[in-house]
């Protein structure tokens, strides 16, 4: 059966294999040939999981809990898409490739075939791997020196790496070499989030405290404007410490919807805010009946629904939705609270990095593959 | 509940008139209740009198990421630890400051009070009992080290401006109100404590004459404490009124408010040196938000870089200025934080294992003392709780732990008898 953009059912989601790992998980991404899961946490290790035989390596390369990873890689990258079954011994690449539905991160125009994951520690440790040949493989490392990251995002054109973390800055780095290429300032708090708008010119960063999202046209350094995301709750200080601040940001294909994500307030259900890019006006508020939760994860899919994952009173769920309704299109409770998500570049599979354990204080984590079936027409 | 109103502007100074209905309107109850004629058994010691700093890291701060650091444990954390200045300790790497000046300081790893709430932990860690009404250290240091002639309040505390800030609780308790903390919220100085341009000195002076040959008048037939420490508080309220410069911080340079930080913290404890140069006893200075259920690291990160450089600026300053010799700095909060993280990346409530600090006088600098299992849950040496640290702070301010209060014409020990004297950390 050929299938097309319109076949895809999220509304069916159901879990389709569970990675368990030894520490709780707080971040994962799947790399560009949709091999390698990539998860962190608590520890200094990362966890490289062949997704379809279910091995994985654990790498000491970082020096702290691994909270944050982007991907990007060329659009001629061969993407390999979950077998049903695992299927020792590992498959090589690229025996499986399928037609992949599209993948924002994924561009046309560079010579070399380039598949890379990028991660961040809470020390301030940056790797950037290379994921093509039997093993990812690491390309550069680097010390930042600012304390902790806690976002990073890859420019489209694969050059740059955007990241934020607990000093309030941004900085880009060269994806070649990771040296640091140019500083925005104007945070006034730990940056929680970023993400490349597609038009290839403007950055955006989500902080923790003032519930403003900025706008930089980045390669010139230039902060343009911040758009008000006071639907979201903000992070509060003395005996009011909680959840707060814009936890992601994603874009339609087309750049033209800007979609951030959180929490209402304290003891309140997550939300998603989209923001109308050209005018900067907040266009929609999409609140969940997740309790008590918070979203950390948004990702828009090319079929033109977006995901969202987070953590609730113990509890993790992924939820989908229309960018045109209030209600959900669905939503999946997953095994624990969810920190991390990442969807596969085949755009089928739904990576969910989650913490796992005895209630309260989770020891363990897994990593949840989630299947999107494919639906006749 | 926060009141209407209760975070404008002009609520958030002590006016002279909140500041007397504190302590007078206090007084005035407690001596109806009959607890106004209590005294200390002990005298102020001979000069110098040794002063008190206490920097409460009020929520209860984490001990794993400050001084009894297990960065290869399951409960570890984050972060990494680093070498200090004393040879072969380690501790958080978000005190990097501190961990230069370990040498000059007393860290004692093994407190356990076994207390989870924000309150009673708050009464306990400062007052060494469990049982309430006693006086918390600030409000004892100042009877203890009182003489008659001190213009300045004994004993003054000083935090943010929030409804719930845990920082609020025992206080004087059976002293009675002359000895609670004179309260300095956010920084500001008492508000209206200036003297009115329309009243001038001679109007003021004869105010004050009328104020007191009423008080004599009253004072016939009545208990006199109360009276007494009516007339105290006044006259100390008319001594910050002169004083306001000491609020002044812009009087500081710019180069010295910036090594200090601009922030709560920073402000407090430089406005804590001048208020200490001045001739104030005890100063609490609040550090707030260590609270952190949610985001522990994060947060944890946030306050020690905020305290660390802020404490080792101002103990450098106590150095230089010769009142590290003369002065008592104590860290700790309420209680620590759980080894386990919970699922929110937070720590929780935890008394059975966590740790807290000396430095300056009586002490014996670069000590460590005690020792928590691999996992940071159970101490397994060295154990001590809030009785022993109350008595070790009278010691080393060299204030008498066993002198008694009289209440009731009982005496009633300053300290818990039945606690230690953490002899190990001191000079």
């Amino acid at each position: 059966m050929e299938y097309t953009a319109q076949t895809i059912g999220p509304a069916a989601t159901k879990l389709l294999r569970e990675f368990e790992h030894e520490v709780p998980l707080m971040s994962c991404v799947i790399d560009p040939t949709g091999r390698w899961c990539f998860a962190g946490g608590r520890g200094r290790k990362i966890y490289l999981t062949d997704i379809n035989t279910g091995l994985i390596e654990s790498r000491h390369d970082h020096e702290s809990w691994v909270v944050t990873s982007a991907r990007w890689g060329t659009s001629d990258v061969s993407v390999i898409s979950p077998a049903p079954e695992l299927s020792p011994p590992p498959l090589p690449l690229p025996e499986r490739p399928v037609r992949r539905i599209a993948n924002p991160s994924h561009v046309v125009g560079t010579d070399e075939t380039l598949s890379m994951v990028v991660t961040g520690d809470l020390v301030g440790r940056l790797i950037c791997w290379d994921t093509l040949g039997d093993r990812p493989g690491v390309r550069w490392s680097i010390e930042t020196g600012h304390g902790t990251l806690r976002t990073v995002a890859i420019s489209n054109d694969g050059e740059l790496v955007a990241t934020g973390g607990g000093d309030g800055m941004v900085r880009l780095w060269s994806a070649t070499d990771g040296l640091l290429a140019r500083e925005l300032a104007g945070h006034a708090c730990p940056v929680f989030s970023a993400a490349f708008h597609p038009d290839g010119k403007h950055l955006l960063t989500g902080d923790r405290g003032d519930q403003k999202i900025k706008q930089w046209e980045y390669h010139a350094g230039k902060e343009l404007c911040e758009f008000d995301a006071k639907d979201l709750s903000n992070y509060k200080g003395g005996t009011d410490i909680n959840y707060g601040g814009v936890r992601d940001l994603a874009f339609t294909p087309d750049g033209a919807v800007m979609f951030c994500c959180g929490r209402d307030s304290y003891g309140r259900p997550g939300l998603v805010l989209q923001f109308d890019w050209k005018t900067g006006d907040q266009i929609r508020k999409q609140v969940s009946t997740f309790d008590s939760s918070i979203f950390h994860h948004v990702a828009f899919h090319p079929q033109g629904f977006f995901v969202t994952a987070g953590v609730g009173a113990q509890t993790g769920e992924i939820w989908f939705w229309k960018p045109d309704q209030d209600e959900k299109l669905a939503s999946v409770k997953v095994t624990g609270p969810a920190y991390g998500m990442d969807l596969h570049p085949d755009g089928r599979h739904i990576a969910v990095a989650q913490m796992t354990g005895p209630r309260t204080y989770g020891n363990e984590g897994v990593v949840g593959l989630y299947e999107m079936p494919l639906i006749k027409t | 509940m926060q009141r209407p109103g209760h975070d404008r502007p002009t609520n958030r100074h002590l006016s002279r008139r909140t500041m007397l209905q504190g302590t007078v309107g206090g007084a005035l109850g407690l001596a109806r209740m009959g607890h106004a004629t209590l005294s200390a058994r002990a005298a102020a010691p001979a000069s110098p009198r040794k002063k008190l700093l206490l920097l409460f890291l009020s929520g209860g701060a984490s001990q794993l990421e400050t001084f009894d650091p297990k960065p290869d444990s399951k409960y570890g954390g984050p972060f990494r630890s680093i070498a200090t200045s004393l040879p072969g300790v380690q501790i958080g790497e978000l005190l990097p400051h501190t961990a230069k000046i370990m040498h000059r300081l007393a860290v004692i790893r093994s407190v356990n009070t076994g207390e989870t709430s924000h309150f009673r932990g708050h009464y306990l860690l400062q007052s060494g009992r469990k049982v309430p009404g006693y006086p918390v250290l600030g409000s004892a240091v100042a009877k203890m080290l009182e003489r008659p002639d001190d213009l300045l309040p004994g004993y003054v505390t000083m935090r943010r401006h929030h409804p719930q800030a845990y920082t609020d609780v025992g206080d004087a308790g059976f002293l009675g109100p002359k000895y609670e903390g004179v309260m300095i919220i956010d920084g500001n100085p008492p508000a209206n404590i200036a003297r009115p341009e329309a009243i001038n000195a001679a109007t003021a002076s004869a105010r004050d004459g009328i104020r007191q040959r009423s008080d004599a008048r009253f004072l016939k037939g009545r208990a006199p404490e109360a009276i007494k420490s009516y007339s105290d508080s006044y006259r100390k309220a008319d001594a910050l009124m002169r004083r306001q410069d000491i609020f002044d911080l812009e009087q500081e340079s710019a180069a010295d408010r910036e090594r200090y930080g601009d922030h709560h913290f920073g402000r407090n404890c430089l406005l804590a040196r001048r208020l200490l140069e001045a001739g104030v006893n005890c100063v609490k200075v609040a550090h707030h938000d260590w609270d952190a259920h949610f985001e522990n690291f994060h947060w944890q990160r946030q306050r020690c870089l905020e305290f660390d450089r802020t404490f080792v600026t101002l103990l450098d300053d106590f150095q230089d200025r010769g009142l590290l010799d003369e002065t008592l700095v104590v860290i700790m909060g309420e209680m620590g934080r759980t080894p386990r993280i919970n699922y929110y990346g937070g720590r929780d409530h935890w008394g059975d294992a966590w740790s807290m600090a000396f430095a300056g006088c009586g002490i014996k600098p670069g000590v460590v003392l005690g020792k928590t299992n691999d996992l940071g849950t159970e101490v397994v040496d060295g154990q001590v709780d809030a009785g022993d640290l109350f008595n070790t702070i009278l010691v080393a301010m060299k204030l008498d732990p066993t002198a008694t209060w009289r209440l009731g014409g009982r005496e009633n020990p300053v300290a818990d008898p039945a606690a230690s004297v953490i002899k190990e950390v001191l000079a």
